[in-house]
């Protein structure tokens, strides 16, 4: 009785973290039809619609946390479960970040939609974006397929997205050099900037997604591990157990 | 002034015939050496096997807990430490059980030594209920004919306080054992335990009988008993077993799944079967 409880009340932070990333995939790809349409508009309806969003991904964090906390208090799991649950509560911070960074996007392209900038970079971007929706796809995916090897692309991947926005700024600064005298051109870059800084941040949290579920699939906290040193110690261990 | 070890020459404390180091020198040797262990420890009664071929390691400072469902042999096991089953007509013990290097099975050594040195507290507290307090303590220092008052006194009054129990009884030390709480009487019963200065302490689920705050009382008191004993502890609590203890054992239909540090067994535990039985999927 105890046991199905138990069991029970994983099982709905589970789904509650599904539907937690259905919802962010959701946002990703929006973002992505944005920047594979012609004219980068963000329409109110598709705003109201991310803004509506944006507020049940944040319910679902605060759910998730109680949820969280009375499974600890009230069932006290151990082994896999209490690395699934721990792993499920981490999961529902970095998807939350996820949420905010998705809105500030939104809201930073409303603003700068028509600016010469956004337009000149726009495919930059769309690739920059591409990478960290795979990593935020994939890292999710390691989570709820337990594959391990989706984990490891993501957190490879870190290094790539933070190199093109390493790239991207250098090249927006070389791109304005000596034009940046009026407040607007300066606006325009700070916004610029935000935007790149905010898809680098989204590969990030999908880091952080593909760190927590490999703990939950082999028991290890790889976080500020190098990925050399990361590989070789899951080499040790051998395969994923199905637990 | 009286030194505990003037209690052991007294009593002729001996394995194997020669003078053993004294407990208070190996505890200074640091908090990983090993203090007990077994080899192939196997129990058997008659055809039935309690525990087969148990290898593992009792470290000094440490507390080592024995968990598993029931009838998996962990208390078997845990008497086997000390000897109790050389009361049990049928029971044949082979392997080995080495404290501090030496096999306690050694024809030689002398059980009742053994048990002095390896102390044992039960599932439910065992005071002598018309007993008082003061001579339940010191029960088995006068079994070995200790008689000087100082000294039985001093004993008393630091095993009191090693079990936590001397603040709520030093005014009534000549009040019975029996009249005292549940939580009181194990916490009694551990004083007797320690009272004989023993090397390792066994103890067999201590807080099951007792209610949630004596039992809060207990684990306190394992915590700082370990910084000195090593302790071994069969608990069907899992979470006592996390909380108080540095390793743990899993048996099961007596053999031993799995031994490691607690807090790897109970977050990323390797075997299948420690795995299910923690998470609840049998036992």
């Amino acid at each position: 009785m105890t046991e199905t409880k138990k069991n029970n009340a994983i099982q709905h932070i589970l789904d509650d973290v599904n539907e937690m990333s259905e919802l962010i995939l959701w946002q990703l790809r929006e973002l992505d039809n944005l920047f594979s349409s012609e004219d980068l508009t963000v329409n109110q309806a598709l705003m109201d619609k991310i803004r509506e969003t944006e507020k049940r991904i944040d319910q679902f964090e605060v759910k998730i946390s109680e949820a969280f906390i009375s499974v600890v208090c009230l069932h006290k799991p151990v082994a896999s479960e209490l690395r699934k649950i721990i792993t499920c509560y981490r999961l529902s911070v970095n998807l939350e970040r996820i949420g905010d960074q998705v809105f500030k996007i939104f809201k930073i392209i409303s603003e700068i939609k028509d600016q010469p900038n956004l337009i000149r970079f726009t495919e930059d971007i769309s690739h920059m974006l591409t990478i960290s929706n795979n990593m935020v796809e994939k890292s999710i995916l390691s989570f709820v397929n337990r594959d391990i090897d989706n984990a490891i692309w993501t957190l490879k991947n870190d290094d790539v997205v933070d190199d093109i926005n390493y790239k991207m700024i250098k090249k927006i600064i070389k791109t304005n050099r000596g034009q940046m005298k009026d407040s607007q051109t300066m606006s325009n870059f700070i916004y610029l900037k935000t935007l790149f800084s905010a898809i680098e941040r989204i590969a990030d949290e999908a880091t952080n997604i593909a760190e927590a579920s490999i703990y939950y699939l082999k028991g290890q906290d790889v976080r500020h591990s190098s990925l050399s040193d990361l590989e070789s110690s899951l080499d040790d261990q051998g395969p994923v157990e199905n637990k | 002034m009286y030194d505990i070890s003037d209690i052991k020459e007294k009593a002729g404390d001996q394995i194997d015939g020669t003078s053993g180091t004294s407990g208070s020198d190996k505890r200074t040797e640091g908090p990983a050496t090993i203090r007990m262990e077994t080899k192939d420890l196997t129990v058997k009664y008659g055809e039935v096997t309690g525990v087969r071929n148990i290898s593992l390691p009792v470290y000094n400072q440490k507390a080592t807990a024995l968990i598993g469902p029931s009838g998996c042999g962990k208390s078997t096991f845990l008497r086997a430490l000390n000897r109790m089953h050389d009361l049990t007509r049928n029971a044949v013990i082979s392997g080995e059980v080495l404290l501090d290097g030496k096999n306690i099975y050694h024809p030689k050594v002398n059980p009742v030594v053994i048990r002095r040195k390896i102390g044992m507290v039960f599932q439910k507290p065992t005071p002598f209920p018309t007993m008082s307090i003061f001579d339940n303590v010191v029960a088995g220092l006068r079994l070995v004919g200790i008689r000087d008052k100082n000294l039985l006194n001093e004993v008393c009054e630091r095993a009191l306080r090693q079990a936590a129990l001397w603040d709520e009884v030093k005014d009534r030390l000549s009040s019975a054992g029996g009249s005292i709480s549940g939580g009181q009487q194990q916490r009694l019963s551990i004083a007797r335990a320690l009272a004989i200065d023993p090397e390792v302490i066994l103890m067999d689920e201590p807080t099951s009988s007792l209610d949630p705050l004596s039992s809060s009382k207990i684990e306190e008191l394992i915590h700082e008993l370990k910084e000195k004993y090593a302790i071994v502890i069969v608990t069907h609590n899992m979470q006592q077993a996390a909380r108080v203890s540095d390793y743990t054992a899993f048996f099961y239909l007596g053999e031993l799944v799995e031994f490691g540090p607690t807090d790897q067994l109970f977050t990323n535990p390797v075997h299948q079967r420690t795995e299910e039985y923690l998470t609840g999927k049998f036992g």
